[in-house]
């Protein structure tokens, strides 16, 4: 018994022992603390293709985590289907010198489902924990995975912004004649190529890759900063064979993995043919059947197999009523080819943020939605909505390359991209203000575009008595009293309208005998960037929007005016800012422009853009000062 | 006054009258042709869809088997509450027993046609080891339809039954529960209900297997569909519901067996549990925090000496992993070489050092605020779900809690304030009244206005109480230079700020604060012969936080405060004061709260104090419009601006 405890423990001693240069935070060279939250200490992955249509991947990872903002990394997930298996998922934690605290056991695998109601899915996450309450400390995660049928391969990111890299291997081995493309991605790392057997071996080796700071408002999808993206030539999935050697090829596998699920019953044909049938043009023709998908059918989201990538029937649609972005556009097109209008389902990554690029060297099916094109008419329709009008795409899927699955091949085809043009605010606002300052104030506002969303949505799911509520809570602006409120959205193109009447108590500030009107309390522009001299990454704003507004303040009785804000006017390739004021009598009008373009710009110029916003925002805290006579 | 009471009155009636007028419970699939054909909910013309009725029927079998039917039905009168057709029903699901069985969906729509909803829309998904839940996705929903379905479900825990929700997010026409207990079992029914219910009624009992049970029914009718507002501890403390708690069994022909006692015996019981009491008791469970802690103790240190440095190491050596508990699952000494524990590892290992240097200290248990309401009259341990330490020296108490670095004693993370904690101690298991310390922010400026409108000059600000540990938690992971830029950015987005001196930064039993020299351009607006200035450049709140014009819940805040602004502004020569705003002062009834602003000359300029205090944390939904009012009249005070001219 002692003599057990003995050896057990000089093993452990000499694995402490061993522990100590691997793991110990203190053999981090000091230039790789600088800008990071981890360090990767060694890391190797390697993607083995066992059989045309099956796979294995192996890897080790070694992280020193080195504060708060690094502790999600601390967490290891993976993805597992029928596809994807995870064979074994190990991690151990470390303390700041590298002795060992915790190896994990089976049971501390965790595993997320999906807990919203509108999506069941067959796949899942797989993830392990290995915090520890001290930093720095270095944890340690091997994986294997097996997969089964794959025509896309993860790509390896090789450095993630504030991460240090102290050494990293990426090895993709595949049988001699398995060919592949790939793009290396802010590296340009080379790698070593060995044949021997009938196998071939190709590694990339990154060491001592100091970190890239971490800042706001920077290009890159995901904070994934150097990567290697793998493009296999030669895919197979449930026993479906293809080439992707390019976006044509891939298309083409895409569309033949669709084909023939787009067959309606013969009712339901008779009721599309029935809906159209006083429809003169084509688009009137869209627009019935588009009305007629999203007054009928919900979004749910089932995912079984390849389903991710095969489409429901047409005929499932039809009789459920409900699809996922895939269903919901194959059963508007079913619909569009009924009336003998043709169109094409296209993949497309949607996302309000920095998006996933897409190489034609190394093409790749990076996507998470599925939208409806119809080349005769140019149009795109996003078919899983229940409000927007047909054509309308937003910022969550325009501006962007879309894989158009057609008859002939895949095509790359852009989405349109927003203009100030599109997202337009105009408004008119009249402010009545009496002797004790509170103000009575009359908006019509008319916006477009991305601003027109909220206000279309919100009618959409509430009534009128909580759509009070929330215009009151939401509001810049705070309202002692509503006293009309009307949001009305247009059915054909994306505007909005919306008409108020309230009292505001604070709208003006009183002191002595004098009022201070602020200009822009009802509608204020406020933009900033956090000042930072030592920028570093890029600068990038997807934001682009137009606002013009005529603000009419009539004077109390008794007052008169003392300063008003003399004319402003500031433009650059990032916007314009424009305020005139102009007395009238009794009363004081106000035209304001604003107008935001999208920045993308080198780190170089990133003050120039923080120093324009500021501009902006501080000519638009002008005020109007009032006397009492 | 009096319109609102005839008001009142008027709905009463009209209230009562629905009730009483109508059949509540239809059977399944017999649906009145008037809820096939409404369009709006009579009582709410804002819902989208209203359950129209609720009713679970339990049993509890003699040998402690639970069976709840539920039986639920829904209205659809939007397109946009179509989602309701996405049913999503989680149940205790282990290798042993599956909880949920004969599911039973159909749909109706306004024309009577009822189809059922058949099996192949129905998935089964894990959600967790033990949980997983049915989906159902209703097909072919149309705006007007009614969605019935109905589930048994089963278990062996007759400890707690099962909870009653009778309120959702959308109105609920009629909500009821019913349940037969045979005799053997005695319980306690925790309610959170307004007021009465609409039916409280016991059937006669009826006997099986030897077994009297008898049936009790409990009704509620129109109840809002509960919204959340902010400002409230918990919106679960404002949902109708019924709960079980068992207190006796009494099985024929033995003792009746207490399972819920008294007070004094829960706290026996924990006192002996592994995962509790043995904790601190048993002295190897926490060896080797003794051995790296007693080092710091000094010969001599009194009690209060001791609990500081004990609370201080646990704080800085165990890391919380974000958990509440009251149950600690392996050693103390596990939880120190992970670095890493719940809030009753960490408090328990405070109260085993504390017994190890010889100083009084009991666990506290209570209920976060997000966890709800405690039962000070029921001595059962699930109401609880974490802990902090009580420490006694003689007459004098303090509280610790370790959770968060930046507490000193006599301070308590936020979500631990919810007015009460419960004494584990078996001679005097006791219930403490517990409320937060004033949090305090106080500004004292020297500054200077030149003629181009920039303010220059020194500024202090500092914090008290949990106000000093938000801000201690924020600069731990910020630049403080950073950190107070962003602090005035709200106002100055040019702000240049030197010479920062902070004060206390580590002692968290001290104020904290921060001096430092300032320049604000474009403070104050330069127009012709005058300078408008905003003096006031920071305060506890610049906006007032109550837009909604009307409150359903009190209002609850964490805790109470104060904040004081002062500053002594030196003007630009060649300029004098045109119009001191007059002062002001509002006082909340009983003193709840405080507000008084002044703008005085002196001999170099003027002085501007502005002064806010809150005593009270809760405020009936009566006392929301004056609330509002207060604030809205501090924030108004925020804004003033002080006008000179060229002389």
């Amino acid at each position: 018994m002692r003599l057990l405890s003995l050896i057990v423990l000089l093993c452990t001693l000499l694995r402490q022992m061993s522990a100590q240069s691997d793991y110990a935070a203190t053999g981090i060279p000091a230039e790789y603390f600088k800008n990071a939250h981890t360090v990767i200490r060694s890391r190797e992955l390697t993607f083995t293709v066992t059989q045309p249509d099956e796979a294995e991947t192996e890897e080790r990872i070694v992280m020193t985590i080195l504060n708060k903002e690094g502790a999600s990394s601390a967490s290891w997930y993976e993805y597992e289907s029928e596809f994807e298996k995870v064979k074994s998922l190990k991690g151990a934690v470390y303390d700041g010198e590298g002795n060992l605290v915790k190896e994990s056991r089976k049971q501390d695998i965790q595993e997320q489902e999906s807990f919203t109601d509108y999506e069941f899915s067959s796949s899942r996450n797989k993830f392990l924990k290995m915090e520890y309450g001290q930093y720095p400390y270095t944890v340690e995660f091997q994986v294997r995975k097996t997969i089964k049928g794959f025509f896309r391969v993860d790509d390896f990111v090789v450095q993630r912004l504030g991460q240090s890299v102290l050494k990293s291997t990426f090895s993709v081995v595949a049988p001699s004649g398995y060919s592949f493309k790939w793009k290396g991605i802010r590296s340009d790392v080379q790698p070593v190529v060995q044949e021997s057997g009938g196998t071939k071996t190709t590694t990339w080796k990154f060491a001592n890759l100091p970190a890239v700071p971490e800042e706001p408002y920077h290009p890159y999808f995901n904070n994934e900063y150097a990567m290697i993206k793998i493009a296999p030539v030669r895919v197979s999935i449930d026993g479906r064979e293809g080439d992707f050697s390019d976006w044509k090829q891939m298309g083409a596998f895409f569309y033949a993995l669709n084909k023939d699920r787009d067959l309606l019953s013969a009712e339901m044909q008779a009721t599309v043919l029935q809906m159209v049938k006083d429809k003169k043009t084509t688009r009137e023709k869209i627009d019935a059947i588009y009305r007629y998908l999203e007054q009928n059918h919900r979004y749910v989201s089932i995912q079984i197999g390849i389903g991710g990538w095969q489409t429901l029937e047409a005929g499932f649609v039809e009789k459920k009523k409900y699809g996922d972005c895939k269903a919901l556009s194959n059963y508007m097109h079913a619909m569009l080819k009924v009336a003998g209008i043709e169109s094409w389902v296209a993949i497309i990554y949607a996302g309000s943020n920095n998006l996933p690029e897409w190489y034609d060297e190394a093409p790749i099916p990076y996507a998470n939605h599925a939208i409806l094109y119809v080349p005769g008419e140019d149009l795109w329709l996003e078919c899983t909505s229940n409000t927007v009008p047909s054509g309308y795409l937003g910022d969550f899927t325009s501006g962007r390359k879309a894989l158009l699955l057609t008859p002939q091949d895949g095509k790359i085809l852009s989405t349109p991209t927003q203009t100030a043009a599109d997202n337009l605010k105009n408004s008119h606002i009249s402010i009545g203000l009496d002797e004790m300052g509170i103000a009575e104030v009359q908006g019509d506002v008319l916006y477009t575009g991305d601003l027109h969303e909220p206000y279309r949505q919100l009618i959409a799911h509430k009534k009128q008595a909580d759509v009070e509520k929330i215009f009151v809570e939401r509001a810049e602006f705070p309202i002692a009293q509503l006293l009309a409120l009307k949001i009305e959205s247009s059915e054909s193109i994306p505007q909005a309208n919306l008409h108020y009447s309230v009292k505001i108590n604070n709208l003006v500030t009183k002191s002595g005998k004098r009022m201070f009107v602020p200009v822009s309390k009802i509608n204020p522009f406020k933009r900033s960037l956090p000042a930072n001299d030592k920028r570093v990454l890029d600068l990038k704003l997807r934001d682009v929007y137009a606002w013009k507004d005529t603000v009419d303040i009539e004077l109390p009785p008794g007052y008169t005016l003392e300063n008003m804000p003399s004319g402003k006017h500031i433009q650059s390739e990032f916007g314009l800012f424009d305020m005139q004021a102009v007395q009238q009598e009794n009363r004081i009008r106000i035209i304001r422009q604003v107008e935001i373009q999208p920045v993308s710009v080198s780190a170089a110029r990133y003050n120039e853009v923080r120093q324009f916003y500021q501009e902006m925002t501080r000519a638009d805290g002008a005020q109007i000062v009032l006397v009492k006579t | 006054m009096n319109l609102q009471n005839t008001f009142f009155f008027t709905l009463f009636i009209t209230l009562s009258f629905s009730v009483f007028a109508q059949d509540r419970t239809q059977k399944w699939g017999d649906i009145p042709e008037s809820d096939l054909k409404m369009t709006i909910y009579p009582q709410d013309s804002s819902a989208t869809s209203v359950v129209l009725q609720d009713v679970g029927k339990l049993v509890l079998e003699p040998n402690g088997t639970v069976n709840l039917n539920r039986v639920r039905r829904i209205k659809i009168l939007d397109v946009s509450a179509l989602d309701q057709g996405n049913l999503m029903i989680p149940y205790y699901d282990t290798q042993r027993a599956e909880e949920l069985r004969n599911l039973d969906v159909q749909v109706t729509t306004p024309e009577g046609i009822t189809k059922k909803v058949k099996s192949d829309n129905v998935f089964t998904q894990k959600l967790t080891r033990y949980w997983s839940a049915k989906k159902i996705f209703i097909p072919d929903l149309k705006k007007g339809s009614v969605i019935e379905y109905r589930y048994d479900m089963r278990s062996e825990d007759y400890f707690s039954l099962y909870d009653w929700y009778f309120q959702d997010a959308m109105p609920v026409r009629w909500s009821e529960f019913q349940a037969t207990i045979p005799d053997y079992f005695d319980y306690i029914i925790l309610r959170n209900i307004p007021h009465a219910f609409d039916v409280e009624e016991v059937t006669a009992g009826s006997q099986s297997n030897n077994a009297v049970s008898h049936t009790t029914r409990w009704g509620l009718a129109n109840l809002p569909a509960l919204k959340e507002e902010p400002f409230t501890t918990t919106i679960y403390d404002y949902r109708n519901f019924i709960k079980f708690q068992l207190r006796t069994l009494m099985f024929p022909g033995s003792a009746p067996e207490k399972v819920m006692n008294d007070w004094k015996t829960l706290a026996e019981n924990l006192v002996d549990r592994e995962d509790f009491g043995l904790q601190y008791k048993k002295s190897n469970q926490s060896n080797d925090l003794w051995k790296a802690f007693s080092g710091q103790l000094a010969a001599g240190d009194a009690p209060e000496i001791k609990a500081a440095k004990a609370l201080r190491f646990i704080q800085n050596n165990i890391k919380w992993n974000g958990n509440y508990a009251v149950l600690a699952k392996g050693s103390l000494d596990n939880a120190f070489e992970k670095k890493s524990g719940s809030s009753a590892h960490l408090n328990l290992a405070l109260v085993a050092l504390l017994r190890k240097a010889d100083v009084k200290a009991t666990p506290l248990l209570l209920s976060t605020r997000s966890h709800g309401q405690m039962y000070t009259e029921y001595p059962f341990l699930e109401q609880f779900n974490s802990m902090v330490v009580l420490v006694q020296d003689g007459e004098k108490f303090s509280i610790l809690d370790a959770t968060n670095p930046f507490l000193p004693v006599n301070q308590l993370s936020l979500p631990h304030y919810h007015g009460a904690a419960w004494m584990v101690d078996k001679d005097a298991p006791n219930w403490l009244d517990i409320s937060a310390p004033e949090a305090s922010q106080t500004w004292y400026g020297k500054m200077q206005l030149n003629e181009e409108g920039e303010l220059s000059g020194t500024l202090q600000i500092q914090t008290g109480g949990n106000k000093a540990s938000e801000w201690r938690a924020q600069l731990d992971t910020t630049k403080t230079t950073e950190f107070l830029q962003k602090k005035l950015a709200h106002r100055f987005p040019d702000a240049q700020l030197d010479s920062i001196e902070w004060l206390q930064l580590t002692a968290v039993d001290q104020p904290l604060s921060a001096k430092f020299k300032c320049r604000l351009p474009g403070a104050a607006t330069v127009a012709n012969d005058f300078i408008y200035c905003e003096p006031i450049i920071d305060f506890w709140l610049l906006e007032s936080p109550f837009k909604s014009l009307t409150r359903s819940f009190p209002v609850e805040f964490e805790m109470p405060f104060k904040s004081q602004y002062v500053l002594d502004l030196a003007l630009p020569t060649g300029y004098s004061v045109e119009d001191l705003p007059a002062p002001a002062r509002v006082n909340l009834p009983e003193n709840a709260g405080k507000m008084s602003f002044s703008c005085t000359k002196n001999a170099t300029g003027v002085q501007v104090i502005l002064k806010m205090n809150l005593a009270k944390t809760t405020f009936a939904s009566q006392e929301y419009g004056a609330l509002k009012q207060f604030y809205e009249i501090v924030a108004e005070k925020t804004k003033f601006q002080l006008v000179l001219k060229r002389v």
